[in-house]
């Protein structure tokens, strides 16, 4: 074959050596140590050999050895070489003198036989330098020879951690992962010399002589050469003796020079075998955190697949972080204040979603996970039926439900006949009716135990929920009030330190009225305390009108809609109202709640409106089927947002996806960043009339439907509740509830008024053995 | 007078030597040349790397390199990080065996180059996202230690969260 067609099957050929594969200090010495030869071929199966070990291989090897024999072998072999003055040549060699030390020992050892390497260390009396103790030792020598130096080696770097390790990793297999650099590793070349004295009994190999002298390196390299090889086998071995004489750095150059005479196949064959050896443990070889950033990328599957591969995997995936992570991040609870609060309850949480395989422990955060992921699961399977309390609406005839909020404990409705009922969420009992009111409710919110109302009656009422007292009525309205919104304490922005600026600096009621009016209120906040019950009970109800001058509550009104106002909006010291007179407008209570903008572009009447004060942006939907965008900044219009065929009566804005509700039977899923609209949910055959979401979910009433969508794909994926026969009044959701307000036949073939609760939470372990008959639970 | 270099040794005292941009990639040593020039940079800047080899310190400068005029998102800003997909040229970058990309990445930790080290575990990531059990230990090649007892009660603990 010509040089020519060479690089076609020897890639390698021209390819220049650079970095750790050329050549190193061509004039250096030869390395004595030959041991880097057995080295290089044990690191390609050890090479997960934490950084962190290295400096512990260098302590000095601590076998008991007579101070004489020591200083005189030390002398030997310091004089035996010349010391380079080159650098890093320097520390190699007098690392190898310690090596030179111990295969004097292990030669010493091998002329005697076992018993004699025992009684010579028990013999010896020497007090145990470090802490490697005799009867470790006569452990270590109980086993064949060439593994107690190993064993040595392993010990010695592990005694900082405890001395018991010793006996246990006598076991370990001879690959000692502690073996990290040839010139640091005190492995003696006795062992290496066993296979050279075996075929070839020459004189420099004879125990004799390996005891007494200690041949200077250039003799033995003499030695190798000496030898005339008769067989490949015999070359093979010399050359690979000869090139444990290089220093590592150009062994590795040497085999750089051996692979650039290597053809493609062979190469290949290499690469395989090179690239199978460098698989490496990439989850628990990492320092702690970079591997919780590997995990945090990955989805809870792929965790648990994670968690059953190995033991120690299992421990790292055993983290309470990576699961709150993991929550956050699917956004099953974004408030790392809720994760703690449910975490906290570990007991309960355990019994109903905790392992139910003895020995098998899941972590507090994943049993969390679990149960919330196990909970929006059956949301979205249909097979799946909740638990369902319904509840008559008390009263006669089918009443209208004209607003509902819920919690863990209570669903309060306002009733348009006047009465504010109040429900218990887990057992549907009527634990409260609240009169008062001289008209129907129309717009309510509660917020701990304070809950506000707003009427017909002109009035707005605020009660204690605990006590079902109504301890404030605001007067001041001249028209039915239609909406209201609580402004509570929030960070808007930082001042001139760098200190957060936070306002309102109480809890604010926003109540926008028929009378084009919005009157802000400081808010009555009820003692939340029990103790103080009684006194609670004994105060009145006292009444503020906002015509008074001294009326300690009111805080601003705000003129300036020319219509009624039918929503409002409100967050730090910014408040959006919606008014029939098509206009938005922007309010600034920093500003004396003087009008910032006002905002036109719709059509017709504006029934419905958001803030997400972060981007500064708010939203309207209106009459004239629109959607707008504003920047309540600048006052400009961003973005009209079409595709509704009619009055858009609702709006949700929750974790970053805006929803829309209209008249034209569709509910509409839009980017609120940019505007795009995502989905339309098509399904429903009359006006929807309410509608909630969560960011994953969206449950919406229209006549006779209760229907749950994907906000992922727009799909509908269930029908919530199907024995509806009349409106749905109200609907509100959380991560394990829906509870709807809906008119259906009672007994008497009459429509009539439920709150139908539906319950998804149900305990794991009941449901699973529910689902798993064939689970030998009888068994 | 040419402007001043950035001369940075690896472990096996190679030197490589780049542009001052190029080294201020790693936020250590940013640090370091300016807390040591606080007047700007009159003459060459040795800088030795003692933990990173020196081919994996030309991978992590040929990075750093690529990267000079890269505007990365924000530190604080974990979602933007999190969602930020691996561009194709830094994929093609971490086509390297697993040894050399624990290396980069180790290094890309102790030089405080905060993208790459990203990168690099969204790399590992991707390795691991969606593998059964079995491929993840021949990948990684990682022994089976538990006791088929345990294996059958890890895998009915984790049922729920297979798709029924």
């Amino acid at each position: 074959m010509s040089s020519n067609n060479l690089p076609q099957e020897y890639p390698l050929r021209n390819v220049q050596a650079r970095f750790d594969y050329k050549l190193f200090n061509p004039n250096g010495k030869l390395s004595d140590s030959w041991l880097q030869n057995q080295y290089q071929r044990l690191s390609i199966q050890t090479t997960d050999v934490p950084l962190g070990q290295l400096p512990l291989a260098q302590l000095p090897l601590p076998l008991p050895i007579p101070s004489s024999r020591d200083s005189r072998n030390r002398k030997r072999i310091r004089n035996g070489r010349e010391f380079p003055g080159e650098e890093g040549y320097e520390k190699e060699s007098t690392d190898s003198g310690d090596e030179m030390l111990i295969s004097d020992t292990d030669s010493n050892s091998q002329i005697s036989n076992q018993g004699g390497f025992n009684s010579r260390d028990n013999s010896l009396a020497h007090p145990p330098k470090r802490r490697l103790t005799t009867s470790a030792l006569s452990d270590i020598s109980s086993n064949n020879l060439s593994f107690n130096q190993d064993q040595t080696t392993i010990d010695i770097q592990r005694q900082t951690n405890s001395d018991h390790n010793i006996i246990t990793t006598g076991q370990l297999p001879r690959t000692p992962n502690v073996m990290n650099s040839p010139s640091h590793t005190p492995v003696s070349d006795f062992e290496e010399e066993q296979p050279q004295q075996l075929p070839l009994p020459s004189p420099s190999a004879s125990p004799v002589q390996s005891v007494d002298t200690k041949t200077p390196v250039y003799d033995q390299v003499e030695n190798q050469i000496i030898r005339i090889p008769n067989t490949q086998n015999e070359f093979l071995d010399t050359l690979i003796k000869l090139s444990g004489y290089l220093n590592e750095r150009n062994q590795t150059h040497l085999v750089y020079k051996l692979l650039q005479n290597v053809n493609r196949s062979s190469l290949s064959s290499l690469n395989c075998l090179i690239h199978n050896s460098l698989k490496r443990d990439l989850i628990s070889n990492f320092p702690l955190e970079i591997t919780l950033q590997i995990l945090s990328y990955l989805d809870h599957k792929t965790l648990l697949s994670i968690s059953s591969v190995c033991k120690s995997w299992s421990e790292i995936i055993n983290n309470n972080s990576i699961w709150i992570g993991l929550l956050k991040r699917d956004k099953f609870i974004t408030d790392e204040k809720i994760i703690h609060q449910e975490l906290s309850n570990s007991k309960e949480l355990i019994k109903e979603w905790g392992s139910t395989t003895s020995g098998v422990k899941i972590n507090l955060a994943e049993t969390l996970y679990k149960k919330r992921y196990t909970i929006y699961k059956r949301w979205m399977n249909p097979t799946y039926q909740p638990k369902r309390i319904s509840v008559p609406v008390t009263g006669h005839g089918s009443k209208v439900v004209t607003c509902l909020q819920h919690d863990d404990d209570k669903i309060v409705t306002g009733v348009d006949d006047k009465s504010i009922i109040i429900y218990s969420t887990k057992t549907g009992e009527l634990l409260r009716v609240l009169d008062g009111h001289e008209g129907g409710v129309w717009a309510l919110k509660y917020t701990g135990n304070t809950l506000v109302t707003g009427s017909t009656d002109r009035t707005v009422r605020v009660w204690n929920i605990k006590t079902g007292k109504c301890t404030h009525v605001f007067r001041g309205h001249t028209s039915t009030i239609r909406c209201l919104d609580i402004i509570h304490p929030a960070i808007i922005g930082k001042d001139l330190n760098g200190d957060d600026i936070i306002f309102p600096q109480f809890p604010l009621l926003v109540t926008g009225s028929r009378d084009h009016n919005i009157n802000v209120w400081k808010l009555p906040i009820c003692n939340e305390d029990e103790d103080d019950n009684d006194i609670d009970e004994n105060i009145e109800e006292r009444v503020f009108d906002s015509n008074e001058a001294d009326n300690p509550y009111l805080i601003t009104v705000l003129s300036g809609h020319t219509d009624s106002v039918r929503s409002v909006s409100g967050y730090g010291n910014i408040i959006i109202s919606g008014s029939y007179d098509s206009t938005v407008r922007v309010w600034d209570l920093l500003n004396n709640g003087q009008c910032r903008y006002v905002l036109k572009g719709h059509q017709h009447k504006v029934y419905s409106t958001a803030i997400d004060f972060s981007s500064k942006t708010c939203f309207s939907g209106s009459m004239d089927s629109n959607i707008n965008i504003w920047n309540f900044e600048t006052g400009k219009l961003l973005k009209t947002l079409e595709g509704h065929s009619s009055l858009v009566g609702l709006l949700n804005l929750q974790d970053g996806v805006l929803v829309s509700a209209a008249a034209d039977t569709t509910l509409r899923i839009w980017d609120p960043k940019t505007g795009e609209s995502l989905t339309k949910l098509k399904g429903h055959t009359g006006a929807i009339t309410c509608f909630e979401h969560d960011g994953f979910r969206v449950v919406s009433g229209s006549d006779r439907m209760l229907k749950l969508w994907d906000v992922k794909d727009g799909k509908c994926t269930r029908d919530l509740l199907t024995d509806v026969t009349g409106n749905i009044w109200q609907v509100r959701i959380d991560y394990k509830r829906c509870v709807a307000a809906v008119q259906r036949l009672a007994d008497d073939d009459e429509n009539e008024t439920f709150i139908e609760i539906l319950d998804f939470s149900e305990p794991y372990h009941k449901n699973n053995d529910n689902d798993n008959n064939n689970n030998n639970n009888n068994t | 007078m040419s402007t001043p270099k950035i001369i940075i040794i690896s472990s096996d005292e190679e030197k490589f030597t780049v542009d001052q941009k190029v080294a201020e990639k790693s936020g250590v040593l940013k640090n370091m040349i300016n807390d040591l020039n606080p007047d700007g940079l009159t003459e060459d800047f040795v800088a030795p790397t003692p933990n990173v080899r020196g081919i994996v310190l030309s991978k992590v400068l040929e990075w750093c390199e690529h990267h000079k005029n890269t505007v990365f998102p924000d530190e604080d800003d974990e979602d933007a990080k999190k969602t930020a997909p691996i561009e194709e040229w830094d994929r093609s970058f971490f086509k390297v065996d697993q040894e050399m990309l624990y290396e980069i990445i180790l290094a890309a930790n102790y030089l405080t180059i905060t993208p790459l080290r990203d990168c690099g575990c969204k790399i590992v990531a991707e390795m691991i996202k969606e593998k059964s059990p079995e491929e993840l230990r021949r990948i990684f090649n990682i022994t089976n230690d538990f006791s088929p007892e345990e294996e059958a009660a890890i895998k009915r603990e984790n049922e729920w969260a297979e798709d029924r």
